[in-house]
């Protein structure tokens, strides 16, 4: 089957986009929603003007829609971005990297029910665990680019999401009840490496925003390394 | 227990199979499109038939590989695409109704497999193209304006038009006890 991923560039969707290829589908393109403003209902990620660069090292061509981030608009935009997949790349089916959240779900259920199109959600329900220890079995190598819930420290942007690092979310998560996937927005992730990956991503330049426990990497300036 | 699967897609078991066997702690796993399921699926034997996605929709084809069930003494909960699969086995058609995201039923009849008292009602999580018109071999227990929880009258075969496994898990974990 050929399908189109919904891909951020996060932890999420690129493990998504993993289990995809592990079932054989076809994987035609990945497509992304890139909100203009910061302010975006379901498609808040920072610096997700770099997932060109991850297309470019996984070697998957990409489409991409601007949204100016407002509720109903980005989803007209969603549509929009799968007609333009289903010409293009003649794609039956998507896959996203939902996990838990019906509401995510559920709209994007609905525009690709409508263009007749499959849905993929293979992290569908999965608990925090299972979705770390798939990270980790696969090598990925991913870095914090976005925290947005106390006790969050900024310390945490930039750090890569290791072993240690979520032993130390799951002692937040016991004291004030944070999602450790942050699929609630709690936190956002970039995939500098993957099996898919070609080459990986360097970080040459960035600079980071924080301000009371909402904090951002902006990754100004990333080079492809041949792996 | 068995799993039934519906789905025609092996990467949909990861969305539609895999959260049921976790709640149910792991389970014998059997598609609907294998053969000999009749040998397979045993006198007294406890089966979930989990469901597939909105587009799906071959599952439906293959219904008379489960007429067996009318004969037999086996427990049985049809998730969406497996309470499609129940009401056709006893001969009730399907109507083209699209519902997609979290709404409200109401419980029309007290059973072992809710918990909620009758005229309360219940959120679920619907993924659906079609629900069901009922016959006489059904009781309906919950509704919304269509049929969302049946049993097939005098046997333990409950269908249910949403998934349990996103939103009222103690479903699963009460069919299983019973």
């Amino acid at each position: 089957m050929r399908v189109g991923v919904l891909f951020s560039g996060g932890k999420d969707s690129t493990l998504a986009l993993h289990l995809t290829k592990e079932y054989e589908l076809d994987v035609k393109c990945l497509l992304s929603i890139i909100p203009e403003t910061q302010e975006s209902y379901m498609f808040h990620y920072p610096n997700i003007n770099l997932v060109d660069k991850q297309a470019e090292a996984m070697n998957i061509p990409i489409l991409k829609k601007i949204t100016k981030g407002e509720k109903e608009k980005e989803l007209e935009e969603l549509k929009s971005l799968l007609k333009e997949a289903i010409s293009k790349y003649k794609i039956e089916g998507i896959v996203t990297g939902a996990i838990r959240s019906t509401y995510q779900a559920t709209r994007i259920q609905r525009i690709a029910n409508e263009l007749n199109l499959e849905v993929f959600n293979p992290l569908w329900l999965k608990d925090d665990e299972e979705i770390y220890s798939m990270l980790f079995r696969r090598n990925f190598r991913v870095i914090i680019v976005g925290v947005y819930a106390y006790p969050l420290p900024e310390s945490y942007l930039g750090r890569e999401l290791n072993n240690k690092l979520y032993e130390e979310l799951k002692k937040y998560q016991e004291s004030y009840g944070l999602s450790l996937v942050g699929e609630g927005g709690e936190l956002e992730t970039f995939v500098t490496d993957a099996p898919l990956f070609n080459s990986r991503i360097e970080i040459v330049e960035y600079s980071k925003e924080y301000k009371e426990y909402n904090g951002t990497l902006k990754i100004k300036k990333v080079r492809l390394v041949k792996k | 227990m068995i799993i039934l699967k519906t789905n025609k897609n092996p990467l949909h078991d990861l969305e539609f199979v895999e959260p049921v066997k976790k709640i149910i702690g792991g389970s014998k796993v059997l598609s609907l499109f294998e053969d000999n399921l009749k040998e397979k699926i045993k006198e007294g034997e406890k089966v979930i038939i989990t469901g597939t996605s909105l587009q799906d929709n071959e599952f439906i084809n293959h219904y008379r590989k489960l007429s067996f069930i009318k004969e037999k003494n086996i427990s049985v909960l049809g998730i969406c695409a497996g309470m499609q699969l129940l009401a056709k086995i006893y001969g009730c058609k399907r109507t083209k109704n699209t519902s997609i995201g979290v709404k409200e039923i109401k419980i029309t009849r007290e059973d072992p497999l809710i918990k909620t008292k009758k005229g309360e009602t219940l959120k679920v999580y619907s993924l659906h193209n079609y629900s069901i018109e009922p016959n006489t071999q059904i009781e309906v227990i919950a509704k919304s304006e269509y049929p969302e929880i049946i049993k097939i009258k005098g046997k333990k075969q409950y269908g249910v038009g949403f998934h349990p496994e996103v939103l009222n898990q103690e479903i699963i974990r009460n069919f299983v006890k019973m």
